[in-house]
């Protein structure tokens, strides 16, 4: 009894927390909320938050031109060089992805890390992990258990934080006044979650932040001295095999950093940046040191993450350097604008067909295999937008060869020559464009013409064009218009904004634009108007003058 | 190493069978020898694991006592001159490492508070783990040799095994050398049942340590956190604290208990039920006994105790529960809760003066006492913990920084976490009381016994974190 009583316990213990065979597949709730499908990707990026906020997977597509989906981000916030391995292996791979190129993306600590802490071992190692893990047991420090282990581990944390939550929630629930549908501790939840908001408004320091054993971050002290990791002390030997076994190139990015950390890292490790680089011709693999595009304040949204403006300009700036290796795919043949957002989920209609242009005759550009065909004055290109926080990509100029169109507009302007393939950009009042087949584009007739669909995350209005958004509250009566518009064209001409109701014209009003100003326009809409449906109509009545409408809402 | 890294396991399973495979290498003085030896080399293993110049000042602080004792034998006439010599070297080595850098951060602060030029900088020194344990053990033992209550050891092996026994070094109990040194000097049987016996102290000090004490520490982290807390808030983080640190130390003490009764040593008993005392004077018979009486002996009954009038007692004990709080860390919320507990007991004693036949009234009364008792205490927990004073005078003097019914909130919380941690040590508390002794005796003991061990080992494996946390008492 004295042996079989402990037996019983113990295999009742394991029976009950034992997750059973440890598949990758269970991982996916584990990733980061936004984890793409890499069925299609041709380029995959590795990494944590800091990739998910600096890297914009549809911007890199359209950057290299490449076809929605092409582009896939599997990030685990938090983690590392070892569980991107292990996502690797077991999430690409092992899910049947063939990327061509596999980004790893990090700061440099977080690419040449070569352990975890044993909390990061259970969070992030085991929702990527199979079972059998050779290269994780043999080199992460203290030895690593199987995937089954640390998933029952994983399984048995997340069950001791319910029991706690639960016993802080429900004396909570209980003594709270809660709503019927409502059950203590789900009610004491909710109020406990409010309260530790803002308890801790303020509060610096809150929680311990378990202390990293990586190389770099220990040494990212002022004055402390390290040498760079050798590379039995990284993972990425093991990622680098992963990407041969799969046919890709890595591509190790080190990440920007706030001007103060980068100091730090690179003064605090001498030679880092060489041995960095040498680690990775070393393995076979390209280093990108994409710090050396210097980023203003408001590219950062706090100390380690992007805003929108600065992903977008790390995002072109990782096109750029993946075009000038000739690392991009060749580019599918059919054209890849995305769907059309609407300002307002409302009915809209245009009135009046899309413009064309005449491209003049293409003449080459020295340094690579592009050619630049002087267009008629469209003042907005990429050379504006590429730097805009807002209308990333977004020239509606649509370029036509032989009368077919040219398959990639708005990409980066460094890889049309290089990646040639129909790509092309619209750079203020000239065109950059590249053959679809290779051959100089002078033996091609070129032409132009707006696009149709108007949409690049604001919305062009075309010289007499006409928006028509129906369906409009009975509110907007006596209500105000907000339109934040940037015009262009050769003088300041009017905007006419109208309220009809029932098909019958209303107040009439009109706006003056000014060429490359954005305005922020507030329009009384008026209360003397007949009854019945209201139609909202925006009028753009510049013969040459094109508006682009970044913001309309209707304030009471 | 600590108690609860699986390297000890691995460590303490190869100390134990090697130990007792030497006692059968040779019978008698020669199997001591052995024994005593491994024990002392395991002991350095431990304790240097992390720093090996730890070492130095163990041993230093070993041969000087040692030494001490030894001149004390052969200069009689030099008996005072010698001791002074042991205070001052363990005394000089706690305020190099301990207070030193205290000291001079007080000494910066009131130059800069005087806007004086000056060039002193604040020492940082790093403290090295068990100092305060293992200097009091050595002083204990040179005023022991110079009182003539004990003999001093001839055997420098036995003498520094006694010292740094790996089981009690780093956090006590401060051994008496009455009591250990015999235990070193003399052969050790294996016995079985006190294998058994320590092997169940020791998983349940791991149990109240890895499931209760680090289940609540980052419960009780986030309400010390919190920048502006309300003195609900800081009250009922004391009441958690009151149990993570029960959990921890007293865990650590049976872990420390039961690895040395594993190899044939009795240690001292460190906690006998404290927050179950109604008196401040009975909390510091129950709470951390070796430390307590260590004071008591070597400090309080020495500056005269409790004899004299009330002002020289008053002063006595102030004096010596500053010394005490002080003895915990270099921080001035020590010296507060050491002042605290002062002024309870110096309450306490005048309550008896003006009340005496309070300890004749009815058992019932000791209910009220022992809740009344245990808050009070609570407070003192926080000054404990709480090491920015100034936090704890905003609460008192203001109104919370955010609102107070969000603290409220926390505070039910975290009274609701406590609970549910406070539940094993009641019920093994109340198992002990009511049906402790008909289980000792009844044939299902064993069984009882095993399967409770299974029991722990999953609780363990449950409720272990990844990245625990080290004892309280290390720090000191």
């Amino acid at each position: 009894m004295a042996v079989l009583a402990p037996l019983v316990v113990l295999a009742v213990a394991a029976w009950a927390l034992w997750p059973g065979s440890p598949t990758p597949g269970r991982v996916t709730p584990h990733l980061d909320s936004l984890a793409e499908d890499c069925s299609d990707a041709r380029v995959v990026l590795l990494g944590n938050s800091k990739t998910r906020s600096d890297l914009n997977p549809r911007e890199l597509e359209a950057f290299l031109g490449l076809p929605r989906g092409a582009v896939a981000a599997l990030t685990l916030h938090g983690s590392s060089a070892p569980a991107w391995y292990a996502v690797a292996k077991n999430l690409v791979r092992g899910a049947g992805c063939r990327p061509a190129v596999l980004v790893a993306y990090g700061s440099i600590d977080k690419l040449l890390a070569g352990d975890v802490s044993p909390d990061e071992r259970v969070r992030l190692l085991a929702p990527v992990m199979s079972d059998h893990e050779p290269e994780l047991v043999a080199k992460l420090g203290g030895g690593s258990a199987p995937g089954g282990w640390l998933q029952a581990r994983q399984a048995a944390a997340g069950q001791r934080e319910a029991l706690l939550q639960g016993a802080a929630a429900l004396p909570v629930g209980l003594l709270y006044a809660r709503p019927a549908d409502l059950g203590p501790v789900e009610h004491g939840r909710a109020v406990l979650d409010a309260a530790w908001d803002r308890v801790f408004t303020g509060s610096v320091g809150a929680v311990e932040v378990p202390s990293a054993v990586l190389p770099v971050q220990a040494a990212a002290r002022p004055g402390e001295t390290r040498r760079p990791a050798g590379p039995a002390e990284t993972f990425l030997p093991e990622l680098a095999a992963e990407a041969e076994a799969m046919g890709a190139t890595l591509v190790l990015a080190w990440a920007p950093m706030r001007d103060e950390a980068q100091e730090r890292a690179t003064v605090a490790v001498p030679g880092l940046v060489q041995g960095s680089r040498a680690l990775a011709t070393e393995l076979g693999a390209v280093f990108l040191d994409l710090r050396s595009d210097s980023l203003p304040a408001d590219a950062w949204e706090d100390e380690r993450h992007m805003s929108a403006m600065g992903s977008t300009r790390t995002t072109r700036a990782l096109a750029v350097a993946l075009g000038e290796r000739g690392l991009i795919p060749d580019a599918p043949a059919s054209l890849t604008n995305a769907e059309p957002v609407w300002l307002l989920e409302r009915p809209r209609r245009f009135e009046g067909a899309p413009p064309s242009v005449a491209l003049g005759r293409p003449a080459p550009v020295s340094g690579g295999g592009a050619s630049a065909a002087v267009q008629p004055p469209l003042p907005l290109g990429d050379q504006h937008c590429l730097e805009h926080e807002v209308w990333s990509c977004c020239s509606p100029l649509r370029v036509f060869e032989d009368g077919q169109p040219l398959p990639e507009p708005n990409v980066a302007p460094q890889l049309v020559g290089s990646l040639g393939a129909g790509r092309y950009t619209h750079l203020g009042d000239r065109v950059l464009l590249s053959s679809s087949d290779g051959t100089p584009s002078s033996d091609h007739r070129y032409e132009a013409r707006l696009a149709a669909d108007r949409w690049c995350g604001a919305l062009w209005l075309y010289p007499g064009d006409r928006l028509v958004i129906s369906g409009i509250d009975d509110d907007a009566r006596g209500g105000t218009l907000e339109l934040l518009v940037r015009g262009f064209g050769p003088a300041p001409w009017p905007l006419r904004i109208g309220l009809r109701a029932d098909g019958a014209p209303g107040s009439q009003h009109s706006i003056e634009l000014e060429p490359g100003v954005d305005g922020l326009h507030h329009v009384e809409l008026g209360t003397s108007l007949p009854a019945g449906p209201l139609e909202l109509v925006v009028h753009s009545d510049g013969a040459e003058g094109y508006a682009l409408l970044t913001h309309l809402a209707l304030l009471p | 190493m600590s108690f609860v890294q699986s390297s000890f396991l691995a460590f303490f399973a190869l100390v134990v069978v090697a130990y007792w495979g030497l006692g059968r290498l040779g019978s008698g003085r020669r199997g001591v020898v052995l024994q005593n030896a491994w024990l002392l080399l395991a002991s350095a293993v431990f304790y240097g694991w992390v720093h090996p110049w730890f070492l130095l000042l163990l041993w230093g602080s070993t041969l000087l006592d040692y030494g001490v004792a030894q001149g004390m034998v052969r200069w009689p006439q030099a008996r005072g001159r010698l001791l002074l010599l042991s205070l001052a070297g363990n005394l000089g080595l706690l305020a190099t490492f301990k207070y030193l850098g205290f000291f001079t951060a007080n000494v910066v602060a009131v130059l800069d508070a005087l806007g004086l030029q000056h060039g002193v900088g604040v020492v940082e020194l790093f403290l090295p783990v068990g100092i305060s344990f293992y200097t009091f053990q050595t002083m204990g033992y040179s005023i022991d040799v110079y009182r003539g209550r004990v003999e001093p050891e001839r055997d420098l092996l036995n003498y520094a095994l006694y010292v740094g026994l790996f089981c009690q070094l780093v956090a006590g109990p401060v051994e008496r050398a009455g009591d250990l040194l015999p235990q070193v000097r003399n052969p050790r049987r294996f016995e079985l049942e006190r294998l058994r016996s320590g092997l169940g102290l020791a998983v349940w000090g791991a149990v109240k340590k890895l499931c209760i004490a680090d289940t609540i520490a980052p419960f009780v982290d986030r309400a010390f956190a919190v920048e502006h807390p309300s003195l609900l808030l800081l009250l009922t983080g004391g009441v958690a604290f009151s149990l993570q640190i029960l959990a921890d130390f007293s865990g650590y003490t049976d872990i420390a208990r039961g690895t040395a009764r594993m190899l044939g040593f009795e240690l001292r008993a460190n906690f006998l039920h404290p927050y179950l005392a109604a008196n401040p004077r009975e909390l510091w018979r129950r709470w951390h006994v070796s430390f307590s009486t260590w004071i008591r002996d070597y400090l309080y009954i020495p500056m005269g105790g409790s004899r004299g009038p009330w002002w020289r007692v008053t002063a006595v004990t102030a004096a010596t529960m500053l010394l005490a709080g002080l003895w915990h860390g270099a921080s001035w919320n020590f010296v507060a809760w050491g002042a605290f507990h002062a002024a309870l007991l110096v309450g306490h004693r005048a309550w008896r003066r003006l009340v005496p036949g309070a300890a004749s009234w009815p058992g019932w009364t000791r209910v009220p006492a022992v809740v009344a008792m245990y808050l009070t205490g609570c407070v003192g927990w926080l000054l404990f913990r709480q090491r920015e004073l100034d936090v704890v005078g905003r609460a008192i003097a203001e109104p919370a920084g955010s609102e107070p019914g969000h603290q409220a909130v926390v505070a039910v919380a975290l009274l609701g976490v406590t609970a549910l941690c406070a539940a094993p040590l009641v019920l093994a508390l109340i198992a002990q009381r009511t049906i402790g002794d008909r289980l000792a005796a009844s044939p299902w003991r064993l069984p009882l016994q095993t399967t409770g061990l299974a029991v722990a080992v999953v609780a363990i494996w449950f409720f272990a974190r990844e990245s625990g946390n080290d004892f309280i008492y290390f720090q000191f």
